[in-house]
Formats: structure tokens, sequence, C-alpha cells
């Protein structure tokens, strides 16, 4: 297969999506190094890479900026629960320290052993 | 894909890059052979000169910034070089030619990175470099070929548009000679509309911008007259410029109404600079202009993208089955 040419900007690739994306702003984006929301919404059909007269990958492109998108989703997803188990247990081992402590006061401030009544 | 492949079914409409390009060059034919027949063989030799110098320019490009070469091999140099030739008188020098096609396909296209990324209609920033550089060797008016019909038009004093059409300057319809190669250039571009390269919007856009004040300010042929609808359609290069430059898909805008937008302006623009700049036939600046308002244009279409469920905030991560 002949290698891609740039985008000519022909317009046959958005009445090509199922979805109602627009890939030629897609492309545009991801080659300009942005991240475009609407991503999520592709559905991976193809359509737009087999109507492409200059042989962009487009599916190529959007499953990979897909995936980045995703994993750098799922790395704020586990960042925050990471975060929120470390406060967890903070609170935890304070509240532990604050139970022995209290103990610790309680049993000092109790009579001694030679001062119970018998 | 080579582009014999498209050309096999000339019918169809073309999937490639390439096979577009090419069934362009193919509509120009007829206008390319019409221009022969009105204004002498010389017209190949222009547009022999420009495809020369366009081809070299672009090998040298490409070849500088370390991409294959394959020169004329998109297809869209051809166009551009053909578009040049037709565009400049067929008596100008030949090396005008090649310093067009090297001032449009070097600086208005590769200079901005090639194929797909120019702003300007390189056919059009090379032709208004070099007629603003040598107006006199690109006038259509000397003594072989006498003056042009919208020369005439404009210039005649107080003549009525039916007396100064039987001047030797007019034809049946509209200017003689042009109005042929005209015809040919509406028949290659609606055998472009027929096989889908180009979408009818933009060359209706055209004409009826250069039809609509026209007609409105048509006063029935007096000596002040502006020339007729008709007339202003097939003179100049009115009907190339509607079906074949200002379709140039990357330098025009994108949304449907924009295109309207876009395609009138360049037909009121060519009108007026005909008939009160200082150029007999306006196409290439309206073009220009043209392409400076298109991506303000599309940045209005962008910031109204489609939306239409909400969804537009970064998604949950898919399960394990992704």
């Amino acid at each position: 297969m002949a290698e891609a040419l740039a985008c000519i900007r022909c317009g046959r690739c958005e009445p090509a999506c199922p979805v109602s994306l627009a890939p030629d702003r897609l492309h545009a984006a991801i080659e300009a190094g942005r991240e475009d929301a609407s991503l999520a919404r592709c559905v991976e059909c193809r359509a737009c890479t087999g109507a492409c007269p200059s042989r962009i990958d487009l599916l190529g492109e959007f499953r990979a900026a897909r995936r980045r998108m995703f994993a750098a989703e799922a790395r704020r997803r586990a960042a925050d629960e990471a975060r929120e188990r470390s406060e967890r247990r903070s609170r935890r081992l304070a509240r532990v320290r604050e139970d022995a402590a209290e103990r610790r006061r309680r049993r000092l401030a109790a009579p001694r052993p030679w001062e119970r009544p018998q | 894909m080579s582009p014999g492949a498209a050309g096999l079914s000339l019918l169809r409409a073309p999937a490639s890059t390439e096979a577009l390009m090419f069934r362009v060059v193919i509509a120009l034919v007829p206008c390319i052979a019409v221009a022969c027949w009105a204004f002498g063989v010389r017209v190949l030799l222009q547009c022999g000169a420009a495809l020369a110098a366009g081809a070299a320019v672009e090998a040298a490009c490409r070849a500088i910034r370390r991409q294959p070469v394959r020169p004329l091999a998109d297809g869209a140099t051809p166009v551009t070089c053909l578009l040049i030739g037709l565009a400049l008188p067929p008596q100008a020098p030949l090396w005008i030619a090649a310093v067009a096609a090297v001032i449009g396909i070097g600086l208005a296209r590769e200079v901005y990175g090639g194929l797909g990324r120019n702003v300007f209609n390189p056919a059009m920033a090379g032709y208004a470099a070099v007629l603003v550089a040598w107006p006199q060797a690109l006038s259509w008016v000397d003594a072989e070929t006498g003056a042009t019909a919208l020369d005439a038009l404009r210039f005649r004093g107080a003549v009525t548009t039916d007396e100064a059409m039987s001047e030797a300057a007019f034809g049946v319809m509209g200017a003689r000679g042009f109005e042929w190669v005209n015809a040919a250039a509406l028949a290659g571009g609606l055998y472009l509309v027929a096989t889908r390269v180009i979408h009818w919007r933009i060359p209706a856009a055209v004409l009826a911008g250069v039809a609509l004040p026209a007609l409105a300010l048509y006063d029935g042929g007096s000596s002040a007259s502006l020339g007729s609808p008709l007339f202003h359609c097939f003179a100049g290069a009115t009907m190339l410029g509607a079906f074949f430059i200002a379709t140039d898909p990357v330098t025009a805008p994108r949304g449907a109404g924009h295109q309207w937008l876009f395609g009138l302006g360049i037909g009121a623009v060519t009108f007026l600079i005909r008939v009160s700049g200082a150029y007999p036939d306006g196409l290439a600046f309206a073009v220009l202009l043209g392409n400076l308002a298109a991506p303000a244009l599309d940045t209005l279409r962008r910031d109204a993208g489609p939306d239409p469920d909400g969804s537009a905030s970064p998604p949950a991560p898919p399960g394990r089955d992704e």
C-alpha cells in the first residue's frame, strides 16, 4: 500500500462517521499534540479511514490517542485512590495512638494497687 | 495506487488523492484544447514551461525536507502548472510561466509544508505575483491579439454594448475566443461535479457572485453598462475560476454555509475589480482574498463543534476486556 499523503481537507471523512464526529478535526488535533475529548465517542469502526483519499491511518491515530487518554485517566484514578488509602491509614494510625494514649492516661490516673480499698 | 487505476473508469468517482488530482487534469484537457484553437499552440508551451519549473522546485523542496521526491506523483503540481499556463497570455515570455510556477509551488505550497498545508491557492499566488511584477508582459492587449473584450467593454467610451459587441474583440455571447475557453471550462467543470470530484456549491456560488451584481447593475446595454451577466460568466477566467480554482479543497472553507459565502465573495470581488479596479480580470486577487478568509471561517466552525449528548468530559477507562 502506498504511503499516506497529507490531509487535503476534502471532507469525505465527516459524513462517513456513524457517531457524528469530525475525523478531520480530530486528526488536526492529534497532529498538533492536543487532546480532543470527543475521541471518547469513537467506536473504531474504520469508516473514516476507508473514506480518506489520502490514505491517512485515522483509525490507528485514534486508537493510539484513545489509549493514551484512557491510560492517563486510569493513572489519575489510581493516584486518587492511593491518596485516599494513605489518608485513611494516617487517620487509623492516629486513632490507634490516641486510644493508646487515652488508656495510658486512665491507667495512670486510677488509684495505685496499694491504695485500693481492701 | 497508480493514477491509471482510476483512469480506466473515468466515469466513476476517484478514490485516492492522486486520482482526484489527475481527474482534474483530464477535465482541463478540453479547456486547453480550445485555448490552443483560440489563441495558438503557444498555450501548450506556457503549460510546459510551468510544469518543468514546477516539477523542479517541488523536487528540490522535498529533497531539502528529506522527503521522498517522486516528482508530480501526487498530481497537485500538474494541476497548478496547467492553471498557470492557462491563466497567462500566450504571447508572454515563457520564463514568466516558469517564475509563476516557482513562486506558486515553491513559495505558496512547499514552504507551507507541501500538499494540504498551504493557505493560498498556489496557481493564483504565482499568477498574481507575476501579474503585479510584469504587468506589461501579462496584458492580453497587444498589436497581434487586439484588446480583450473586458478591456474593450471597460474603456469603450460612449458606445452601447450592442455596438461595442460588434467589434472584433467580441464573439457570439461574450469575449471572442474567451467565450469558448469558458465554455470548455464549464464542460470540464460539470464533468467534475458529475463524477463527485467537486461539489456544485462553490461553482454555483462563484457564478452567482459574478452574475448577480452584473444583473443588478444591468441597464439593458447602454453606453454606461457594465456588461450582462452572461457576458461576465463567459469572459476572462470566470468558469475556470468557478470550477477549477475556487474549488481547491485545501484552500477553501469546510462548512456548507461558509462555502457559499466564499464563492459569492470571490465572484463579487472579481466583478468589482473588473468594473472599477486597476486590472481587467480580478479573479486571482478575489481568490486570494477568499483564501485569506477561509481559515477564519473554519475557526468559527471549530468553536461551534457538535457535542449533542454533552459527553465531552474525559471518559471512564474501559473494563479489562478492552
